[in-house]
């Protein structure tokens, strides 16, 4: 279930990157909704997520 | 201790959590001529415990588990007792006391109710037992096992997990005694059976012996069956019924037996938390809801609004989830890899969905 959760945060995350994602706030979001929404819907979980995306 | 309201529509009488024990450990017996006094001058409202209405007979004096306690213990001379039961049902732990002073064993509470309750009723001189023969669970292991007697709390609720961290979680202290060390007794009231039967379980588990209601009268209801309840209403022959204090289907059963006992079916009426009633010359009826339930306080600061309550659940049931990683804006690409952390209700090897929540 996490790679899972793993792919899809990765996957929203290079989508974000190629369009153009403003800040780090952004981004976190981003990480954010990917993760619930796959845990939630496919997993029935609704875990409190935490994201740290770090522009380096 | 039941309680009478003298109001304008006459005479409220609530039961509260009773039954009617001739053979009390305190000599306090129910004053029977009261409860019919009240009778005689008019009830217009009874209140009345329902938790054993289903059940046909009467309650077992609370006296009787002494007997049964004194046997058991008899029977195991080397065995280790861990004895549940209410922390604050000092009746029988001065009766769990006394048997197992007699076997000469010390006495081990288990559970901070357990203490609290303990202290408070040796402080009030309503429970009898020398300090010199308390002692403190960590030095249990300084005792053969036939030379102690644990007490915890916790038989009922959702919080009954007493006994089963004495046997398992305490193992670190309790560990190297074979099975038939130790040793557990268990009963249930209605409406508790599902958790007791956890508790049970669990003890198994953790390799005790355990005996419950089921097997041996180790345990007396302090609710009062079909025989107890036919007894008071006769002795207060209310105009009106309402039954409390049990599950719903506890109260259905008391209704039938207010039925039975010549109140009409306008006269009962089954209440669910904060239903309004009003009670008149002709009969009773409900009269709006007020709001009951569950009222959350957080420390000193008052009321809690829904949102951290819903917060809190989310971290009981499914724990937290830390995202990390590291991108370069510039190149549109993630340097530092997507990184999950949890602490929590996801389990690590679980891979399946879960069809339900």
């Amino acid at each position: 279930m996490l790679d899972a959760v793993t792919n899809e945060v990765r996957a929203a995350l290079e989508v974000a990157l190629r369009e153009g994602a403003p800040d780090e706030d952004a981004l976190n979001k981003i990480a954010q909704r990917a993760a619930g929404r796959l845990l939630g819907q496919k997993y029935r979980r609704q875990p409190i997520l935490l994201a740290a995306v770090v522009v380096l | 201790m039941a309680l009478a309201f003298r109001t304008n529509a006459g005479i409220v009488v609530h039961s509260g959590d009773f039954k009617l024990d001739l053979t009390p450990i305190d000599g306090r017996r129910t004053d029977i001529s009261r409860l019919a006094a009240l009778g005689d001058e008019g009830v217009a409202l009874l209140l009345a415990d329902s938790t054993n209405a289903e059940e046909p007979g009467f309650t077992a004096s609370e006296r009787s588990v002494g007997g049964a306690l004194r046997r058991l213990f008899l029977e195991r001379p080397e065995r280790r007792m861990v004895v549940a039961c209410f922390a604050s049902h000092i009746h029988r732990v001065q009766q769990i006391i006394n048997v197992a002073l007699e076997q000469h064993r010390k006495i081990v509470l288990m559970g901070r109710s357990m203490e609290a309750n303990v202290k408070l009723a040796r402080k009030l001189n309503l429970l009898h037992v020398d300090a010199a023969d308390l002692i403190d669970i960590e030095n249990i292991d300084r005792y053969a096992p036939g030379e102690v007697c644990v007490i915890c709390t916790g038989t009922p609720g959702r919080a009954a997990r007493g006994a089963v961290e004495v046997v398992a979680r305490r193992r670190a202290v309790l560990e190297g005694r074979c099975r038939r060390h130790r040793h557990t007794e268990f009963a249930s009231d209605p409406g508790n059976e599902w958790t007791v039967g956890r508790v049970i379980d669990d003890l198994h588990r953790a390799a005790a012996e355990v005996i419950h209601s089921g097997h041996e009268p180790v345990h007396a209801s302090g609710h009062a069956r079909q025989g107890e309840l036919r007894t008071f209403h006769q002795l207060l022959r209310p105009r009106n019924f309402v039954p409390v204090h049990g599950e719903y289907r506890h109260m259905v059963h008391h209704a039938e037996l207010a039925h039975s006992m010549g109140l009409s079916p306008k006269h009962v009426l089954i209440c669910e938390d904060g239903d309004q009633i009003e009670v008149n010359k002709t009969g009773i009826k409900r009269a709006g809801q007020v709001p009951a339930g569950f009222h959350y306080i957080d420390g000193s600061a008052g009321d809690l609004d829904e949102r951290p309550l819903e917060e809190r659940r989310m971290l009981a049931e499914f724990g937290v989830l830390q995202i990390s990683a590291g991108v370069d804006k510039d190149h549109a690409k993630i340097i530092q890899p997507v990184r999950l952390t949890r602490a929590d209700g996801l389990r690590a090897n679980r891979t399946e969905p879960c069809s339900t929540r």
